[in-house]
């Protein structure tokens, strides 16, 4: 397709110029980003336990964890997962409600409720991975904030022996790859799909290179013909 | 014209096509869905079973679920990389049945023209819901089949049900228990979910099928395993 040795020269130079510009180099740049920075709370276990002889009772705790976000807002995703499990064991079928309430420099970012009903329980999980709210943080020194509180009621006087272990809550900072070009975005100077960019680029300049080429390969000619 | 010759005009500017071409249907292919004209949408809250655990009688049973993200497509560098959401596992024990709801918005939409029809979880909330279904017989589980409502909001139908005696004692070869679920909106089915475990006459075992079908969102793209374990003692 491309006859004249010139303009296939200057394709293939454009073509390389762009793959090494537009993903090599950042590919190479994001190769040394930290990706994934943790920040555990001082304590790696917390244990609410509730042993009583009553027909409703409540517990809470407060855990506390400062962490800071060094990139723009826009290039990172803030998670906040922990592991639980619950041993509960009731002398009346009873209802208790566990709420994680999770916040972010002070505001409510996010509830999760999780009923029991019945009369026992062994379980242990962690729940989906979702990211903080984003308008809450700030860039620099955060503080994010887990409060759990604990009501249980049954319809008389019982047994109950309740248990709650935390394990493991950390603050993860994601740095994201919106475009999913393998380049993180807080290196990454398009925010269009590098490798769809440069293929798209790369067919647009042909034509162009092409008339360049051919100009340049006229005045050759006439140069000669002279 | 400019310069230009036809000859070039032809071959670089159909290069430029065929080359735009490959990359958009490329494009198309991988990201374009076909589009119906949902006319008819309905939603509606609903406890959804996420797991179900049952102990047989005297032993203890385990059940544990996982969900899956497939997520971070890289077409330059690496692959696919799928990393795990969320878990939950439920240890119950002599002739307890245990089952995790979440309450979900589910979304049934059909587009009259073409009779296409689809369920789908539009919405998964925070909000979760382990239950004893055993009620007062750990015995037998044949009065567990349920379908109950909770804070104002209806469970899906589900049935966990013994086909045999659970005692190893009473029944040397094999006894086995299917639990299924199953979605129902109107006359359509959502989807289901069957359970088969098989508990042997000896001390450990773990054998269990998972069938679920899911129409799922393709904006969540999840997957969920279930993994089940019973230990007969």
């Amino acid at each position: 397709m491309l006859k004249s040795k010139g303009t296939r020269v200057l394709c293939i130079a454009w073509i390389i110029f762009l793959v090494v510009v537009l993903n090599v180099l950042p590919a190479v740049r994001s190769m040394g980003v930290e990706s994934n920075t943790i920040y555990y709370a001082s304590n790696m276990e917390i244990t609410i336990e509730k042993k009583v002889y009553a027909s409703s009772w409540n517990a809470s705790k407060t855990i506390e964890v400062d962490f800071t976000i060094k990139d723009p807002l826009y290039s990172v995703s803030v998670t906040a997962p922990f592991e639980w499990e619950i041993l509960a064991n009731y002398g009346r079928w009873q209802v208790t409600r566990v709420k994680y309430m999770l916040y972010v420099n002070g505001e409510l970012s996010r509830v999760i409720i999780e009923d029991l009903v019945g009369t026992s329980f062994n379980a242990i999980g962690t729940y989906e991975n979702k990211p903080l709210n984003g308008s809450l943080l700030k860039v620099g020194a955060n503080k994010f904030t887990l409060k759990i509180d604990v009501v249980s009621t049954c319809d008389d006087f019982c047994q109950s022996s309740f248990k709650l272990i935390i394990r493991n809550l950390r603050v993860q900072n994601h740095v994201l790859d919106l475009d999913m070009d393998g380049i993180w975005d807080n290196v990454d100077v398009l925010p269009i799909n590098n490798t769809i960019f440069t293929a798209l680029f790369s067919a647009l300049s042909t034509p162009i290179i092409g008339y360049l080429g051919s100009i340049l390969e006229r005045k050759f000619r006439k140069n000669e013909e002279n | 014209m400019l310069g230009i010759n036809r000859n070039f005009l032809v071959t670089y500017l159909l290069e430029f096509l065929i080359i735009s071409s490959i990359i958009f249907a490329f494009y198309i292919i991988i990201y374009t869905e076909p589009v119906y004209a949902w006319d008819i949408q309905i939603r509606e809250d609903k406890w959804t079973l996420l797991m179900l655990a049952h102990a047989p009688r005297y032993g203890k049973a385990q059940a544990a679920a996982a969900c899956l993200h497939e997520d971070d497509l890289y077409i330059l560098i690496g692959g696919f990389h799928n990393y795990i959401l969320d878990s939950v596992i439920l240890r119950p024990e002599d002739g307890q049945c245990c089952a995790r709801f979440q309450k979900c918005k589910w979304l049934y939409e059909k587009c009259t023209a073409t009779g296409q029809e689809r369920f789908l979880i539009e919405t998964k909330y925070d909000v979760f819901l382990t239950y004893n279904v055993y009620g007062s017989n750990r015995s037998t589980c044949e009065d567990d089949i349920e379908y109950f409502c909770y804070d104002g909001i209806w469970s899906i139908n589900f049935t966990s049900k013994y086909t045999a005696q659970d005692r190893i004692e009473d029944n040397p070869s094999n006894s086995w228990y299917d639990v299924s679920l199953t979605v129902q909106h109107n006359q359509y089915w959502a989807y289901e979910l069957t359970i088969s475990v098989r508990i042997r006459n000896v001390l450990t075992v773990g054998a269990g099928k998972f069938y679920f079908k899911i129409y799922p969102d393709q904006r969540l793209r999840t997957r969920i395993l279930l993994d089940l374990d019973i230990n007969g003692l």
